[in-house]
């Protein structure tokens, strides 16, 4: 369970999907429709585990690659990065346009989209009745399987 | 026209930084910025309140997004917010630029050269494009980060920016601290944008544009390039090859700067494939010297100093251009 919704919450998408490796770096668009003007917010709930991901040889070799790459030295660029992380950040777009993102490390967020005040790095906006769409774009995915929740409540 | 200072990269908490708006606003002030852009990762979210606490405590604050895409990042300074981050790729990158330059932003490559996936996916400039495919851009930054002057990874992006002057493309040489916190006692630089006019959004993008700036470690300068007939040109100008006077003066930005990091200027140079001129800069500061340059060629304002005890380069400017 992401958390306990209350009564007057009403679901109105939600998505379960696990992404691995060959969904890294690409955008995944999902679009939902929002019936009514009546509503005062959006609360969007996304979740992703895991987060930290140990480096072994396969990375390890990655890291050496991109040492390599970026002229600097390998050994420490290793012993800098024991891990690394899994990032999925979540863009919002409104029926009049795009709203913000979320790019930050947190994997656990609670977004509200509200006509007086967005969370932050998303624009205050009406919930007008419509196309919504939510893109989540894979920055970077290093484990075998990620696991992605979202749950987008009316209120 | 005045050099003023800004930070053209900064974040706060409305993407991955530590600052509040507030703070970024006050720890701006606190430096001695004439202004700041605010480019948090894909969003325009913080850039009403940072405008109104900009207005208060006079900072003046432009609007901006670090369009933070998978193969690399680019400030997008100004214009309209309609242009999206996420069609951005290299198949598609110079009409994903040439889109934001003509709603009247101004767009330049972010830490060209920084470690990159999987550490700090795009951290790295992976567009592929060749230096003379860089004319799409305003402005680049040749340094950034904190120490600026001394990390190897700012020396590989000098290196690209020699490469696309050679090209005779003119970007303006900009630096971003990409700013997330309020990390005291570090050595960091700014931005010094030529502005014409009052001091307004349109006219340090007018600054970038036309690439009047430098960018330095606590050194403000004044440089002068006179013609024969004893015309007067900015950094970043393009003029007739042929006999000039490169003068000047350089002086500490603040008292407190320089003592902190121990900053002393010693020479100023003019580099490029244009030539290589070097001389002392005198005790009050001043510096003057000949110079004749050829066609299609490009000559580079770098002073030279200590910084913390470490011999540097201390403030690069955009490049004079030669026709
Ligand atoms: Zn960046
Ligand atoms: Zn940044």
């Amino acid at each position: 369970m992401i958390e306990a919704k209350t009564k007057q919450n009403l679901l109105v998408w939600s998505l379960k999907k696990v992404f691995d490796k060959k969904d890294d770096r690409k955008h995944f668009k999902y679009t939902f429709l929002i019936d009514s003007n009546n509503y005062d917010s959006l609360i969007i709930l996304f979740r992703y585990n895991p987060k930290d991901v140990k480096v072994d040889e396969r990375l390890k070799m990655c890291l050496t690659e991109l040492a390599i790459k970026s002229d600097c030295d390998a050994e420490l660029l290793i012993k800098e990065n024991k891990e690394l992380k899994n990032l999925i950040t979540l863009s919002i777009d409104s029926p009049h346009g795009y709203l913000g993102a979320a790019h930050r490390h947190n994997n656990n967020a609670k977004i509200i989209i509200n006509q007086l005040k967005s969370s932050q790095g998303f624009l205050p906006s009406p919930i007008t009745k419509g196309l919504w769409a939510i893109t989540l774009s894979t920055h970077c995915i290093l484990s075998n399987k990620v696991d992605v929740k979202i749950e987008v409540y009316a209120q | 026209m005045k050099y003023l200072p800004f930070e053209l990269h900064t974040h706060t908490q409305h993407s991955d930084g530590d600052f509040i708006v507030s703070e970024l606003i006050e720890n701006a002030k606190k430096a001695g910025l004439a202004g700041i852009a605010l480019t948090d990762h894909n969003t325009y979210s913080g850039y009403n309140e940072a405008s109104d606490e900009g207005k208060k405590l006079e900072v003046l604050v432009i609007p901006g997004i670090e369009w933070t895409t998978f193969y690399g990042h680019l400030t997008v300074l100004g214009g309209s917010a309609s242009n999206d981050w996420r069609v951005v790729s290299p198949a598609t990158i110079k009409e994903n630029v040439l889109s934001a330059r003509k709603s009247g932003a101004c767009i330049g490559v972010a830490h060209p050269t920084r470690v990159g996936y999987p550490i700090c996916t795009g951290g790295w400039d992976d567009f592929l494009l060749k230096p003379s495919e860089y004319g799409i851009f305003t402005h680049y930054e040749v340094w950034s980060y904190l120490n600026p002057s001394v990390q190897h990874a700012n020396l590989l992006s000098e290196r690209k920016y020699a490469s696309i002057c050679e090209e005779n493309i003119r970007l303006a040489c900009v630096y971003g601290r990409d700013w997330h916190r309020g990390d005291s006692n570090v050595v960091y630089a700014a931005t010094y944008l030529g502005i014409q006019g009052d001091l307004s959004i349109d006219n340090a993008l007018d600054a970038i544009r036309n690439g009047r700036t430098y960018i330095s470690c606590g050194l403000h300068a004044i440089f002068v390039l006179n013609d024969t007939n004893g015309v007067e040109y900015n950094v970043g100008a393009r003029v007739r090859a042929g006999e000039y006077r490169f003068s000047g003066k350089i002086s500490y930005f603040s008292d407190y700067y320089t003592k902190l990091n121990s900053i002393e200027y010693m020479e100023i140079s003019l580099i490029g494939n244009g030539g290589n001129y070097t001389v002392p800069i005198n005790k009050d500061g001043f510096f003057e010297f000949n110079l004749k340059c050829k066609e299609k060629k490009y000559l580079q304002p770098v002073v030279y100093g200590n910084v913390k005890g470490i011999y540097s380069k201390l403030l690069l400017a955009t490049p004079y251009f030669f026709e």
